[in-house]
Formats: C-alpha cells, sequence, structure tokens
C-alpha cells in the first residue's frame, strides 16, 4: 500500500507538467458538467427557494407529467432525432467535402478568401439569418420581385410548407460548414506529404489520392466527431427553429422540436421542476444514443471508439 | 531542454489562466462605497418605534434600461431622504427587457442580494409565490411596516393583488386603461383617398380592404403588423360586449356593459366560443382582402415602428396609439386620427396587479425593505424623484399643475422603470394632445367596474394541464390572429380545439370555475 502511495507521488512528479496542462480541462468538466449534474434532483422535487434544493418536497414524478400530458412529445422526439441525424449526415458531406475541397486549391489568396466567406455565416445570428431569409424569401422578398418581374407570379417560401424540412437543412448547412471544416482541415494538414509524394509518383490521379490516402487518414476524425454530434442528437437547434420557423402553426406541423415545444410550454409559467425534468429526459434519450452507438462501433473497429 | 521549458511556460500559464478564470466563480466582490451611518432625528419614521440604528443597504429590481442619470438621481435620493429619514441606502438593479425572462427566475433562485423586486401579474408572481419567492405581507406587517402605503391604497387594490387570500407585493397606486385597445388611423390617406371612416369595428373592416386595394398606389400596408403582438383580439372582444373574468388568463363572459358578476355557466374558455371562432374567420377574410402581409407570420418587426414608419395604415393598442401617432407626425410621414372604434362599450381600467413590488424570502430585513418601499411610495417628493428624476434638470412642475420635460429628460425619462410606485397623483405631461385628452375623459366617463373585481386564478393544481395548454395556444394562436389558413380556418379550428382538449383545457376550466365559486361564494 504504501509503495503504491509512494508510486503515485512520483508519478504526479513525474508527469507534473502533463498533469498541470490537464488541470484546466478537469476543473472545466468538473464545474460545469458534474457539479451541475446534481440539480437532477430537481426534476424530482416541488422546488420551493425558500427550503433549499435539499429540503424541498419529493413529488416523484409530477414534474414529467406535463411532458406526457399530450402524446406530442413523441412526434417531437421523432422529429428532433431525425432533424439531427439528417443535419450530422449533411454536415458531415460538406464539411468533408469542402476541407478535401479547401485543401486542394493551390492559389493561398483564393483559398484562404473561399475560406473566410464559408466561414462568415457561422457568425450570424439566428435572428438575422431570419430576417434576411425573409427579405429574400418572403412575399415582399426579392425573389417575389425578381419572378414578377419576368411574370413569372409570386412567390414566398413560407406558403410552401413542405419544403420546409428542406429548407431547415440547407440553412443549417449553410451556416455550419465553414466551421465544421476546420477540423478537417486541420487533420488534412497533418497528413505526410510523403504520401502524396509517393502516390502521384505511382502515377495516382487527385481521386486516387483523396479515396486512398485523404480519406481514410480522416476517418478517425469522422468517427469521433459523429460519436459526440449523437450525445446531442435529441437536443435541438433552438435558435434556429425558433427563429426560423416562429409561431407560423403551417411551418410548426413539420418543424417542431421537443426543444421548441417544452419553451411554448414553461414561457408562460416557468417552473424549476419541470424544466430539470425537461431537461433529463433529453439527456437520458442522448445517453442512451450515444451509448448505443458507441457500442456499435466497438463492434466495428474498437479503435474508433470514444470510450 | 528548450523544449521542455516551453512545455512547463505552457502548462503554468493554462494553469494561471483557469486560476485567474475562477475567480468569477466566487462571491461578488463588495464594490459599494463605505456607507455612512445615519442617526435618525426627524421624518415620517421617526419616533414610531422603529430601529433604525443599524445602517442597511436595500437592493431593489426593476424591469428596464438603467437610464443615464440613474447613480445621480440614487445619490440624492440617498442623501436626502433615505440616509436621513430610514438609514437606508437604495440600490437599484435593472433587468434588461432582452433576458428578463430568463435572469427573473435565476435572481430569486440563486444566491443574489435582492430585497425589494419588481413583479406583476404577467411578470412571473404567481409563479414566484408558488416557488416561495416573495414574503406574504399580511394586515399587521402592512400596517406596522407600511403604514402610508396601507392607508393610501384603496381596498380594491389589494384586493387586486392578492393571490388566494394572500398579500405577496405592495401594487401600484395609479391605474390607466391599459387593457382598452384604440386605432390610430392614417388622417392624410383617409383625406386623399376619401377612404371609409374607422368609427366602428365594421367600418374598420372596411378601411383596411380599401387601403389593402391601395396598396400598390399608397405602399402603405392597411395593418402592417408581426408574430408578436395579436392587435385586434381584444378590439374584436370590445365589439362584441366581451370581457374577461380576471385578467391574464383567458375566461370570457358577454358583460354587455353590465357590471353584474357573470354565473359559472356564463364563462367561456376564450378558444373553445363561439366569439374566437367568429375572429378566427374575421381575420382570415381580412388576410385573403390582403390587409397584411401573408408573410407577417414570420416577421418579428414591432407594429409600432411600422406606423411610425409610414408603411402602414393602423395601429391597434392602448394609449400607446398617441405616441405612435405623435412620432408619425414629428418624422413628417403622414398624419394620425384616433378612433374609439366601440366607443359605446363599457371599459375597465387595468388591475392593480398589472405592477407590484414584492419583498423577497431572503431579504435580511423585511421590515427595513418594507419601511424602504413604503417611503417611496408614499412621499410625495421622493416619488417623483424617482420617478422622473430631478425637478429643474430633468423635469419642472408647471403653475397648473402639469409637468413638462426638460433638456436633460432624454437621460431620466419620465417613469421609465418606477411603474409600480407610481402615485394617484403623478402629474400629467403638460403637452398631452387633445386628442389623447378627449380620449382619457371618454374612457373615465365609460369605466366600470364590475363585481368580481379582485379575483385572481390560481393554476397551480393544474400545473402540467396548464402547461400544455400554454403551448397548444402559444402554437396556434398567431397563425389564426393572421388568418393564414384561408378556407380551412373553421377545421383548423376544430383541430386546436381538439388539441386543447387532449391537453386538459376541461380540467383547467373546472379549476378556474370552481376558484371562482369559492371567490364569489365567499365574498
Amino acid at each position: 500500500m504504501a509503495k503504491r502511495g509512494r508510486e503515485l507521488v512520483k508519478n504526479i512528479k513525474r508527469y507534473r507538467v502533463l498533469l498541470a496542462m490537464l488541470l484546466p480541462t478537469i476543473l472545466y468538466v468538473v464545474i460545469f458538467a458534474y457539479i451541475p449534474m446534481g440539480g437532477i434532483v430537481l426534476a424530482f422535487k416541488n422546488y420551493n427557494y425558500n427550503l433549499g434544493i435539499l429540503e424541498s418536497p419529493w413529488c416523484g414524478l409530477d414534474n414529467f407529467r406535463f411532458l406526457f400530458v399530450t402524446n406530442k412529445i413523441w412526434k417531437l422526439t421523432i422529429n428532433t432525432l431525425l432533424y439531427n441525424i439528417v443535419f450530422i449526415l449533411v454536415g458531415l458531406v460538406f464539411e468533408v467535402g469542402f476541407a478535401i475541397m479547401l485543401s486542394e486549391i493551390r492559389n493561398q489568396v483564393f483559398k484562404k478568401i473561399s475560406q473566410a466567406f464559408m466561414f462568415l455565416p457561422y457568425f450570424i445570428s439566428w435572428v438575422v439569418v431570419a430576417t434576411i431569409m425573409l427579405n429574400i424569401f418572403g412575399s415582399n422578398g426579392v425573389l417575389h420581385h425578381i419572378l414578377t418581374y419576368f411574370g413569372m407570379g409570386d412567390y414566398s417560401i413560407y406558403r410552401n410548407t413542405k419544403l420546409w424540412p428542406l429548407v431547415l437543412v440547407i440553412v443549417k448547412a449553410w451556416k455550419q460548414t465553414g466551421y465544421g471544416t476546420v477540423v478537417y482541415l486541420a487533420v488534412i494538414t497533418g497528413i505526410s506529404q510523403e504520401l502524396y509524394e509517393a502516390a502521384s509518383m505511382d502515377g495516382a490521379t487527385v481521386w486516387q489520392k483523396i479515396r486512398h490516402i485523404t480519406l481514410p487518414s480522416l476517418k478517425p476524425t469522422i468517427f469521433i466527431m459523429v460519436l459526440l454530434s449523437l450525445g446531442n442528437v435529441f437536443r435541438g437547434d433552438f435558435g434556429m427553429f425558433y427563429q426560423l420557423v416562429g409561431s407560423n402553426q403551417l411551418l410548426l406541423e413539420s418543424s417542431d422540436i421537443i426543444d421548441t415545444y417544452i419553451y411554448r410550454m414553461l414561457t408562460t409559467s416557468p417552473n424549476t421542476g419541470m424544466t430539470a425534468a425537461a431537461g433529463l429526459y433529453q439527456s437520458i434519450l442522448c445517453f442512451i444514443c450515444i451509448m448505443i452507438a458507441n457500442h456499435v462501433v466497438k463492434k466495428v473497429d474498437p479503435e474508433y471508439t470514444l470510450f | 531542454m528548450k523544449r521542455n521549458q516551453l512545455k512547463r511556460v505552457t502548462a503554468l500559464s493554462l494553469a494561471a489562466v483557469t486560476a485567474v478564470s475562477m475567480v468569477g466563480c466566487g462571491s461578488k466582490a463588495a464594490t459599494t462605497k463605505a456607507a455612512k451611518n445615519y442617526e435618525v432625528k426627524s421624518g415620517p419614521y421617526y419616533d414610531k418605534g422603529y430601529d433604525l440604528t443599524d445602517h442597511e443597504t436595500i437592493t431593489m429590481y426593476v424591469l428596464g434600461d438603467r437610464p443615464e442619470d440613474m447613480d445621480e438621481v440614487l445619490e440624492k435620493a440617498n442623501d436626502e431622504y433615505f440616509g436621513p429619514n430610514l438609514n437606508v441606502d437604495l440600490d437599484v438593479e435593472f433587468l434588461n427587457w432582452s433576458d428578463y425572462q430568463t435572469k427573473y427566475p435565476l435572481l430569486l433562485s440563486g444566491g443574489e442580494k435582492v430585497d425589494l423586486i419588481y413583479t406583476a401579474s404577467w411578470c412571473f408572481m404567481n409563479e414566484e409565490i408558488s416557488a416561495g419567492a416573495f414574503k406574504e405581507l399580511d394586515d399587521e406587517f402592512l400596517q406596522t411596516y407600511m403604514p402610508y402605503t396601507y392607508e393610501e391604497l384603496p381596498s380594491q387594490a389589494w384586493d387586486q393583488i392578492s393571490v388566494g387570500g394572500k398579500i405577496y407585493a405592495a401594487p401600484k397606486g395609479k391605474v390607466s386603461f391599459t387593457n382598452y385597445s384604440l386605432l390610430a388611423a392614417r388622417a392624410d390617406l383617409i383625406e386623399e383617398y376619401g377612404l371609409t371612416e374607422p368609427t366602428n369595428w365594421e367600418n374598420f373592416k372596411t378601411y383596411l380592404t380599401e387601403l389593402a386595394d391601395l396598396q400598390g398606389e399608397t405602399g402603405v400596408t392597411a395593418l402592417n403588423t408581426n408574430a408578436n403582438r395579436e392587435q385586434l383580439l381584444t378590439m374584436y372582444e370590445q365589439s362584441q360586449m366581451v370581457q374577461n373574468v380576471t385578467e391574464g388568463h383567458d375566461f370570457i363572459y358577454h358583460a354587455n356593459n353590465s357590471e353584474a358578476a357573470p354565473s359559472e355557466d356564463d364563462i367561456e374558455y376564450l378558444y373553445m366560443s363561439d366569439v374566437f371562432e367568429n375572429y378566427a374567420e374575421e381575420m382570415a377574410e381580412l388576410a385573403a382582402d390582403g390587409a397584411w402581409s401573408s408573410d407577417a407570420i414570420n416577421d418579428t418587426t414591432d407594429p409600432q415602428s411600422y406606423f411610425e414608419n409610414g408603411t402602414s395604415g393602423a395601429f391597434v393598442w392602448n394609449g400607446t396609439i398617441f405616441s405612435a401617432g405623435k412620432n408619425l407626425e414629428d418624422a413628417g410621414n403622414g398624419t394620425y386620427a384616433a378612433y374609439d372604434v366601440t366607443s359605446d362599450v363599457k371599459r375597465s381600467t387595468g388591475s392593480y396587479a398589472t405592477d407590484a413590488t414584492a419583498i423577497t424570502t431572503k431579504c435580511e430585513n423585511p421590515e427595513r425593505a418594507a419601511l424602504t418601499l413604503d417611503y417611496m411610495k408614499s412621499d410625495v417628493d421622493l416619488n417623483r424623484l424617482l420617478l422622473g428624476g430631478i425637478e429643474g434638470k430633468h423635469w419642472k412642475l408647471e403653475s397648473d399643475g402639469t409637468r413638462s420635460t426638460l433638456d436633460d429628460a432624454d437621460n431620466y425619462s419620465w417613469n421609465s422603470w418606477a411603474w409600480a410606485l407610481n402615485r394617484q397623483d403623478e402629474p400629467d405631461e403638460s403637452t398631452l394632445d387633445q386628442r389623447q385628452i378627449d380620449a382619457e375623459t371618454h374612457n373615465c366617463e365609460m369605466e366600470f367596474i364590475p363585481e368580481q373585481t379582485g379575483f385572481t386564478f390560481n393554476p397551480s393544481s393544474v400545473q402540467d394541464k396548464y402547461s400544455a395548454v400554454s403551448a397548444v395556444i402559444d402554437e396556434y394562436r398567431q397563425s389564426f390572429a393572421l388568418g393564414i389558413y384561408g378556407d380551412a380556418t373553421k377545421e383548423k379550428v376544430e383541430e386546436f380545439r381538439s388539441q386543447l382538449k387532449s391537453a386538459g383545457i376541461e380540467d383547467v376550466t373546472k379549476e378556474f370555475k370552481s376558484q371562482y365559486a369559492a371567490y364569489m361564494s365567499a365574498k
């Protein structure tokens, strides 16, 4: 025992620099992820400020009841899941695709400009995106005026409700691609140039190099990024859905998600316990999802798992 | 070696950055200046048995943006009023409109020092009372620690603020007709194109339709509105002589200008009633006629600014229409005329519970907080200082008892945050428009006080269903208000109602009626 203790002290001393580098992350995760987890208890309590978290009376599953009063939550859970899966897949194709394209551009000035333009939408808030969309695709928008000029009748995307799932996917991809590309671009930059040179000497075309060198090198990153995204697959992008869809009930029929629904429920009568219950419901689903995904990946190739 | 050093430097810097960032997690450092301890020797609270020996800082939270001259006003209030008369320093903190909905509940559940806080029937009052955030103010406490306010406020005010027979906040001292909708229409367009004058509901709809037909020529949308404000519902209810049983909840009855309390059977849930169905159909007709843009449902621009910039032919709201009209005229974008579309309908003032101040349960010295609140509400000079700033700098009292604004008024505009502190004798603005004076006079002539005034509904026993109903309403309400369903409106109303039923509206209605019956029989 004493020997093990000495070993530990020795190891801490030996790896002090590495441990110090790890410290910020550990503190961040403990403070912002582990400690708040204690708040889960609120989901099962009738929270009273005077009594505090621990002393407030237990209320069983009462706080969860509001979610299931109507059967809507199941449909919204499926909506949220499907939207997120499509966002992840489309995002993946665009991000990897554009990262590869950017890495193949030889003109540095053009490359930087393209990257900057791709990155720009990431910094535009959803409120502004919603206004831009209204002014381009709305019934008084630019598109409408152009079409009217050419005698092609009036057009508004807000009346074409069937298109909305597609609209949301496109807008999300437009906003997200630039940011997502950075990670893959960094990995591509790290691939040894010798591999490409050797392939060139063997007469490989650009496509062959991408298929046999770039994509296999990106594989571990792709797996990790997808697994991390699956951890949030039951949490919708509230900002996007709330701003773009708003109170338009016709659009809500196909574009309502858990987050906007809970917002509508609790915005008029906020309740700490119910909010905690809704958060826990989403967390449990995300947890189950990531465990299954990780398990599947482990079966396919244990090297690519998260844990 | 160099590499090792680099590693160490990096590690140490990272650790240092972490340590520095964690400092922010600690408790808030005391930044207030050393408080001066006063010996209270005179004033309204001197020699009345209050223990004022220890100096206290009372922190009050209100909604709105901090006026530029707030510090100067507070310094004067503390030096001349709170300090010498209560041995108190008042600190006022602001919750911005943009994020008060998130911050407000956090503030009360978290560890911040909050002694007094603004609340209202629309600003979390019922929810925070259920969560135990506000101190109950029983009769004895009020008479002892808010003696002047207790005397001054009418009993109606205390009735309206009570929840379940108990009082948790001190209401404002003056109410106006904030729930009654008036119309500002474009006088210049009416004259130029010979449009129908919107003197009643039917004429108003004709006016909107005529204006919509002229949109290509005028560039003005008949009612340029958006997804955030339901402009016509209240006015439609007025036209049907329908009143809400109590403010803030969608239970209605046909009052027909009578002050008699409705029987339980007369009470209907708005969205299940014929009134709503007819309203939805009329809105669909107006939408089809082009009264507003078909994309209004996805627009979030404030409709008041549409009227002010001249792109809307109408603006419907309470007395705010006059300032919107003034801004329209000042900017040279047109002229306006104000209409009371339902001028023969009786109207009630907004409830006293629309603005109030509560003492929090975590307040360490609720007695002194109550005295501070009492002083702010009862002393005319202090009250006007807080409402309008420094007399002679921000505003001036005219000989006829009205107030006029001075150059510095932009840095502290009248009553920009202290709505819950206002008094019955608050001076009117000297430059009130004649149209506004006429409208207010008519409002007073037509005032009615229904018998059930004072009844409030506490939905906590059906909270899950109440929340589910809220979600359904939020999903559909604006879509009906902007008539987006066209010919399918009737079917959509049915769909909406079946969703309300599955969310539990029948149980909520039953609970509402039972609380109402209990209130009325106790009365």
